[in-house]
């Protein structure tokens, strides 16, 4: 307890001064109110994002979103630096990240046929992957050779979810088997750790939410079990309750089944949303929100130790995220109320 | 020079007293001290409020020096000649250093305090005073402990006698 207290001393001190940083409730408003890159860029003054605006950010939002990403993706590395030794699999979970992030920028390029210097433009330095290696993953000329490439990375069982991708064109399925390898590698690693409990349980929630999506989605787009079994995290408390009942029921009738779970209510609120949409981001925006809250509760848990650092990188996340966002909106001409009502949902 | 028995265990109780104040300041201030320095690399300019919470479990180590010098003058180790006090005497200045070196302890819950009020205040400037309020606290016990060992010094005349 005085050992974990002591080692996360600093960088608790260290991430509370970060969030005083934070953009300020008076700031959001009038970011909601942003039109352009140039109008975001001088609100950002004063903010950690700041240092990393140049020219080309007031002019292109495309630059702006980079800059912010930067932003975040430093903070990671920064953080992973001072993070005590025991506390390992989150310097991974900050690190592995933009792994992730880069390779999906990757498939999403091919996927899409993009210019080589727009999926290069894309890339953010960070994660733990040789960042040079990226740039040799672009010049592949289908997915199977971009597949065929991450063959001696930890990312090689991606060719889980590529024979589906082939047979459907669907990129869904590499996503998805991409999110397992990041989500079941480090949910495997703090499963057999002692010591960062609290890291455990929320990386837990992160797993349980990625298993439900991908259930919810399977069950929306009429999905069999054999289509989605590959992208699942096995040895987690929920999933196997849930895959016995799932040829049963449809998708209405698997949310009871959640009852007594921190899933439920929420994603029955959701319900009536979907049913008007017939989108799943419903649920997916609900259940990216008990991630939070859990890192939330946590942090109110222990305020000593890990708990702290949780709160804060979700909470970081939750801000990149609305900042995206906004400049993306500036993109397209939308309703500022709905990307308020859209933010403060999430 | 013999020393008699008396003074050989007021002597320990001044050792105690400023020993132990000493640990434990040293570990409170160096709590603080961690915290600080994650407030200080992100903000610089928050010294000021650092260095006034770091200070704070440093206190506990001046009521330490302070009973050992009130011991040592009480039977003439400092400032006279070193008197032949009875035994039961140098028991109430042992006990006197005990309670003003344990009552001392809370000086590392006040780092705690104090480093988690840094953080705090690293969030929300406006918090300076509160975060002071919680750490200050800490510091009434060991208050109390040196009022008791002061009385135990005038009651047993180590003090005033």
């Amino acid at each position: 307890m005085i050992g974990d207290v002591l080692s996360y001393l600093y960088v608790n001190a260290k991430i509370m001064a970060k969030e005083g940083k934070f953009i300020s409730v008076s700031r959001w408003e009038d970011l909601w109110g942003c039109t352009s890159p140039g109008e975001i860029t001088s609100l950002l003054e004063g903010t950690d994002y700041f240092p990393y605006l140049n020219e080309a950010a007031i002019n292109d939002s495309k630059e702006l979103e980079k800059a912010v990403l930067e932003e975040f993706s430093s903070l990671g590395r920064e953080i992973s630096k001072i993070i005590p030794k025991g506390s390992w699999p989150i310097k991974e979970y900050l690190l592995k990240k933009w792994d992730v992030i880069n390779l999906r920028t990757v498939m999403r390029g091919i996927h899409g046929d993009l210019k080589k210097d727009e999926i290069v433009d894309s890339f953010i330095e960070g994660g733990e992957l040789d960042f040079a290696f990226f740039k040799t993953l672009i010049d592949v000329e289908s997915m199977d050779d971009f597949v065929a490439l991450l063959a001696k990375t930890p990312y090689q069982s991606l060719t889980d979810g590529l024979s589906k991708y082939n047979e459907t064109k669907n990129l869904f399925f590499l996503e998805a088997s991409l999110d397992r390898i990041f989500w079941a590698d480090l949910w495997e690693k703090v499963l057999n750790l002692k010591g960062i409990r609290e890291f455990r349980e929320f990386i837990g929630v992160c797993v349980e939410t990625h298993n439900l999506k991908i259930i919810l989605r399977a069950k929306n787009d009429g999905l069999s079990l054999e289509d989605i079994n590959p992208f699942l995290i096995p040895n987690c408390i929920l999933l196997n309750e849930l895959l016995s009942a799932f040829d049963e029921e449809d998708l209405s009738g698997f949310i009871p089944l959640l009852e007594d779970t921190i899933y439920f209510e929420p994603l029955l609120n959701a319900q009536q949303e979907h049913e008007k949409t017939g989108s799943i981001l419903a649920f997916e925006q609900v259940l990216d929100n008990l991630a939070l809250k859990k890192a939330e509760d946590i942090r109110k848990k222990k305020p000593f130790g890990s708990g702290p650092l949780i709160g804060f990188l979700v909470s970081k996340e939750k801000e990149v995220k609305n900042l995206l966002t906004i400049v993306r909106s500036t993109e397209v001409d939308l309703d500022r109320d709905l990307i308020r009502e859209t933010l403060a949902r999430k | 020079m013999e020393l008699s028995t008396g003074i050989i265990l007021a002597i320990i109780g001044a050792a105690i007293s400023m020993g132990v104040a000493a640990i434990s300041s040293g570990i409170g201030v160096g709590l603080a001290g961690i915290a600080g320095a994650g407030v200080i690399s992100e903000d610089p300019k928050k010294f000021g409020p650092v260095l006034v919470l770091q200070a704070l479990p440093q206190t506990q180590g001046i009521y330490g020096f302070l009973g050992a010098v009130l011991i040592l003058i009480g039977v003439g180790v400092l400032g006279g000649e070193v008197k032949a006090i009875p035994i039961g005497m140098g028991y109430a200045a042992l006990g006197g250093g005990i309670v003003i070196g344990l009552s001392s302890a809370t000086a590392i819950a006040q780092g705690a305090i104090a480093a988690s009020g840094m953080g705090a205040v690293a969030k929300r400037p406006e918090t300076f005073g509160q975060a002071i309020v919680l750490a200050v606290m800490a510091e009434t016990f060991a208050i109390f402990g040196l009022l008791i060992a002061i009385l135990i010094f005038v009651g047993t005349k180590i003090m005033g006698g």
